[in-house]
Order: C-alpha cells, then sequence, then structure tokens
C-alpha cells in the first residue's frame, strides 16, 4: 500500500505549498516510497485492541495561567523587522488575486 | 570526569583569571578550528562587552553567578541576540531574533556567555550536519568523517575545547548521536523540564534542549540552571532533585537486547560489553532486558515526527519571517516559491512524507497506528523501570562514518537514530556518555537511560560510570 506515484508526490507538493520540477518529483516519489515500506512493519504489530493513541508524554492537562497581558518588551518594530514589506505598522502582503 | 566549568568560575570569582580572557580564549580556538566548520557565526562584540561586565560585577563585589565567566556555544536553532538565528536553513539566512530564548537568559543570568552559534543539519533534521545549508562540520577526531548531527557543531565545537558545554536540541537522537561520535557526553533531558520558548520547532511531541559537555556534572549543572517550569512555555515542568547519592553499588541495571543484537559494530558492542563489565565490579546488579516494542520505534518515529514538522514548518510563509521569493507576484506564489526556495531537500522530503501520513484517507493507516504503537513502547520502557534503575545500552550501531557515505540513501541514514528515538517517543531522560575509541581512534558512546524527571539521579550515575570506565572524552 505503501508504493507512492509521481502523481501523488505533486499531489501532495501541492497541499503542502511547495513546488517540485520533474525531477524533484521523480526523487521523492522514490525516496518517500522506501520510506514508506519501512514504515509498513508496524501492520506487523499485534495486541493493539484497545491502545489508545499517545501523542503526548508528560502527562500535564490544561496548562493555564491568569488571563492578563504580559509585557514581553518586545517593540512593535523589532517584531516586525523580519517581514519582507511593511507598511503603517503592518505586514503588507502581495495581491491575493 | 573533571569539571571544566568548575575551575572557569573559580577563576573568575577569584580574580585568577578575568571572564574577559575566558571569552578571548575561545574567540581565539574558534579561529584555529575554523577548518572543522562547527560554528555559523561568532557573537564577538556582545561577548566581550558581557564579559565585561561580568568582571566589573565581580571587582565591585557583587554576587557572582553559577556559570560567571563561562563560554558556551548554541545551536543556531535557539534564538539569539547578537546574531542571526539561521537554523542552518536558506528559508532563515537572514533572521534576526526580536527575542532571547529562556535557556539564553536563563544561563545569562548566571554570568555564562554566549560567544557562537553551532551549525546544524538545516532545521534539525539529520544525523550528520550534511543537511546544514551552510556546508557540514567535520568530525574533530577524524576530518574525513561527521560529527553526527543535528547537533553536530555543538558536540564538535566541545570536543574541539572551543568552549566547555554547548546546547543542543534532541528530538529523535540530535544530541546523543553527535556526543557519541565526537566523545563528548550529551544530555537529553526529559522531554519538557527545559523551556522550549525561542527554539526553532521541529517535532513538538518530542524536541527538547539539552547539554553537550566534558563531564556529567557539567551537564547537571547547566541543566539546574536553564531547565524547569517557565511561564513562556506551557509545555515545561521541573525534574525531581537528588536529594541522596545513588552508588552503583546494588543499582538495577538492565542492558536492553535489541540494542545488542544483529547490526551493531562488533568494535561498539565490546566496548560497551566491557563497560558494563566494569560497572557490575562496581557492585551494579546487570541483566538482559527484552524490549521487542522497541523494533517498531523507528517506524514510529518516521511517521510522528514528519506529521509534526510538516504542521510546524508550514508557519514559513515568505511573509512574516524568512525567505520571500521575490519573483512572486500574487499571494499564492509568494506561499509556493518562497517555500521550494527556503526549504531543502530533507525539509522537503520530511514534510511531504507528513502531508501524506496526515492527509485524509492515510491517517488512520500511518498516524493513529503510529501514535498507538508508540503508547506501546511508552509502556515497555515503564514495565522495565518497575525492575531496573537504569537502562543502558549503545548510543548508536556504529562509530562515526564517513562525509557523504550515507547522503544519497535516506533509510540508511536514518538507521543511525534506531537506538535514541525510542527514548524520544517516550520523553525519557537520556545521556551518552564516551566510553572509549575503536582501534581508528573514533569515540563510542553508551547511551543511559532513566525514568522520567529522573535527570539529576541519572547524570550523577552517568558520572561514577565514566570513572570506572575510566573514559577519557
Amino acid at each position: 500500500m505503501s508504493q507512492i506515484s509521481v502523481e501523488e508526490v505533486a499531489r501532495l507538493a501541492k497541499l503542502a505549498h511547495i513546488e517540485l520540477n520533474e525531477g524533484e518529483e521523480k526523487l521523492f516519489a522514490e525516496e518517500v516510497s522506501a520510506i514508506l515500506e519501512r514504515v509498513d512493519e508496524l501492520n506487523n504489530v499485534q495486541g493493539l485492541e484497545g491502545v489508545e493513541p499517545t501523542s503526548q508524554v508528560s502527562g500535564l492537562m490544561n496548562v493555564t495561567r491568569d488571563d492578563e497581558i504580559i509585557d514581553y518588551g518586545i517593540a512593535q518594530e523589532e517584531l516586525l523587522q523580519n517581514a519582507n514589506a511593511t507598511q503603517d505598522g503592518s505586514i503588507k502582503v502581495e495581491r491575493v488575486l | 570526569m573533571a569539571s571544566r566549568i568548575a575551575p572557569i568560575v573559580d577563576a573568575v570569582v577569584t580574580g585568577v583569571k578575568t571572564a574577559r580572557q575566558h571569552v578571548e580564549e575561545a574567540l581565539q580556538k574558534i579561529e584555529t578550528t575554523e577548518e572543522y566548520h562547527a560554528i555559523l557565526q561568532v557573537s564577538k562584540d556582545r561577548a566581550l562587552e558581557r564579559a565585561d561586565a561580568v568582571d566589573a560585577a565581580i571587582a565591585k563585589g557583587e554576587t557572582a553567578g553559577r556559570l560567571a565567566g563561562v563560554p558556551f556555544i548554541a545551536k543556531d536553532n535557539i534564538l539569539t541576540f547578537g546574531t542571526r538565528t539561521t537554523a542552518a536553513s536558506k528559508m532563515l539566512e537572514t533572521f534576526n531574533a526580536p527575542y532571547q530564548a529562556t535557556v539564553i537568559e536563563r544561563l545569562e543570568a548566571e554570568g555564562a556567555i554566549m560567544v557562537a552559534k553551532a551549525n546544524l543539519d538545516a532545521f534539525a533534521h539529520g544525523s550528520s550536519t550534511e543537511n546544514s545549508d551552510f556546508g557540514p562540520t567535520k568530525n574533530p577526531h577524524d576530518k574525513t568523517r561527521v560529527p553526527g548531527g543535528s547537533s553536530g557543531g555543538s558536540a564538535a565545537a566541545v570536543a574541539l575545547g572551543i568552549v566547555p558545554f554547548a546546547l543542543g536540541s534532541d528530538t529523535g537522537g540530535s544530541i546523543r548521536q553527535p556526543a557519541s561520535y565526537c566523545g563528548v557526553v550529551g544530555h537529553k533531558p526529559t522531554y519538557g523540564t527545559v523551556s522550549r520558548y525561542g527554539v526553532v520547532a521541529m517535532a513538538s511531541s518530542t524536541d527538547v534542549v539539552g547539554t553537550l559537555a566534558h563531564s556529567a556534572a557539567d551537564a547537571q549543572l547547566v541543566h539546574e540552571v536553564m531547565g524547569g517550569k517557565d511561564e513562556r512555555d506551557s509545555t515545561s515542568h521541573n525534574s525531581e532533585a537528588l536529594d541522596v547519592a545513588v552508588p552503583l553499588d546494588g543499582l538495577r541495571i538492565g542492558v536492553i537486547r535489541q540494542h545488542m543484537d544483529e547490526g551493531v559494530d562488533p568494535q561498539v558492542k565490546s566496548l560497551v560489553l566491557q563497560t558494563i563489565g566494569k560497572i557490575a565490579d562496581a557492585g551494579a546488579q546487570i541483566e538482559d532486558v527484552d524490549m521487542p516494542e522497541l523494533a517498531y520505534a523507528l517506524a514510529v518515529y518516521y511517521v510522528v515526527v514528519p506529521a509534526e514538522i510538516s504542521s510546524n514548518l508550514s508557519r514559513y510563509d515568505g511573509i512574516k519571517f524568512g525567505h520571500h521569493a521575490e519573483s512572486s507576484t500574487n499571494l499564492s506564489e509568494t506561499y509556493f516559491k518562497s517555500r521550494s526556495e527556503g526549504f531543502g531537500r530533507e525539509a522537503k522530503r520530511r514534510i511531504l512524507i507528513g502531508t501524506y501520513v496526515l492527509s485524509s484517507g492515510y491517517y488512520d493507516a500511518y498516524y493513529k497506528k503510529a501514535q498507538t504503537v508508540r503508547t506501546l513502547i511508552v509502556k515497555a520502557f515503564d514495565n522495565a523501570f518497575e525492575k531496573y534503575d537504569i537502562l543502558v545500552g549503545p548510543t548508536a550501531p556504529a562509530p562515526a562514518f564517513r562525509l557523504g557515505e550515507n547522503t544519497t540513501d535516506p533509510v540508511q541514514m536514518y538507521l543511525n537514530d534506531v537506538m535514541t528515538v525510542g527514548v524520544s517517543l517516550a520523553g525519557l531522560p537520556a545521556v551518552s556518555a564516551p566510553i572509549g575509541t575503536t582501534k581508528d581512534g573514533l569515540p563510542i558512546g553508551m547511551q543511559v537511560i532513566a525514568p522520567q524527571r529522573k535527570d539529576a539521579m541519572l547524570l550523577q550515575v552517568v558520572e561514577d560510570i565514566m570513572s570506572v570506565s575510566e573514559a577519557r572524552s
């Protein structure tokens, strides 16, 4: 079930907002297939009935704090300095359509 | 092994040698070891300024910090002032951190001085630093070999003697494996016990910041200073202090059978067995422990971690920060072109895998299944720790490989992590301790694993193991 086609790689790249050329699509189809083949060994694991999935391991639950503003001491200009384009204290983007 | 931090603090506090002199020496060593490419950027002016501030405070008789005047290096996926923070990626080549990571703040508050940023595999994706967009680091013990990764620059910097400690991050072995390859101590703390505020995210359910150093005592000191609950990281919590020393005599140690099986280099196996013999001579009770679930750790890891990576890397959109494609004319093109130009082959491959295993129709078959097998791995460790105080085995199946040896086959490269990923999936603390070298002089590390939050006990045991094994580091 894990052989992944060039077309499938192209579809995934589109979902992930990545542009690939034909050579890359072919290369990734091979590499991702090889990795998924290895991953297929999970189908051999026995005794999974009734076992809950684990998504975190520290056991912390519902960590909250008081709903108060914390001053992190970072100025707006500092936060905007890494943006490609800004205008009037906002981040500027290219046209959407 | 003798502490390298304590003598520096002593000298600085007593005025025998200033913080400035220590920092100048570190900066000089960075220059003389340039050919290893352990360092991406030097923070010279800021480091000297801070050294002078430490010296001035001591001259005035103010209380010196626990790390007064100690120079250190941070992996370049940790946000710092005075340098860019690139994660060794083109994506963040010009990124200036608007704030500092909690770990840097806490170390600096105790007088430590960040002198440089270390090389890594881009976004910490890799086991050799060959995925760095700025060129690989070379192993200090053999320039034709890799230092391991992804914290290869940090491990090499410590092995080269530039600084007494360096910070790394470990998601599936990225502190332990380079520590093993470079012959230094690498501490991957319990998941959550060190704040990740200001650390470039890779896989949020296993990422942890830790230390590369020459002795376990030094790693413990650094962990004490930088670790613990941080209000700015809701996943952070404290590890347990050690009230009473735990002697090797009577310690119950399990040797993980699955990590000593075929596939392990004979020299690695024999050094680990020799060290275990010495620990037994010191009075520890040694038994083999069978953990068949660990056979699936790598497969689980290579589903769960790419899934988290694809999610974490979705923030790089070419707009708020990070590489922006100049040729884009609309928003959609900005996303596609910026990400395609800014991410390297490894990041792209992991994003594709993550997108696949999380996509509709495959989620249950891959992601949910992997998370379920992860539960079995967690339970296998829980069960083992009912019988044993610590677990041991090799850190990596073999010594450092040659530059270029594994770059064409990702599956082969991923096999380097086979002994470290299970520990990460269970969130356990583990240390790679140097236990000797091969006939060719390549260092070998032993992985020592403890139950969650028992970092202090673990590091004390490692200190004892290193003294009985008489390893040089």
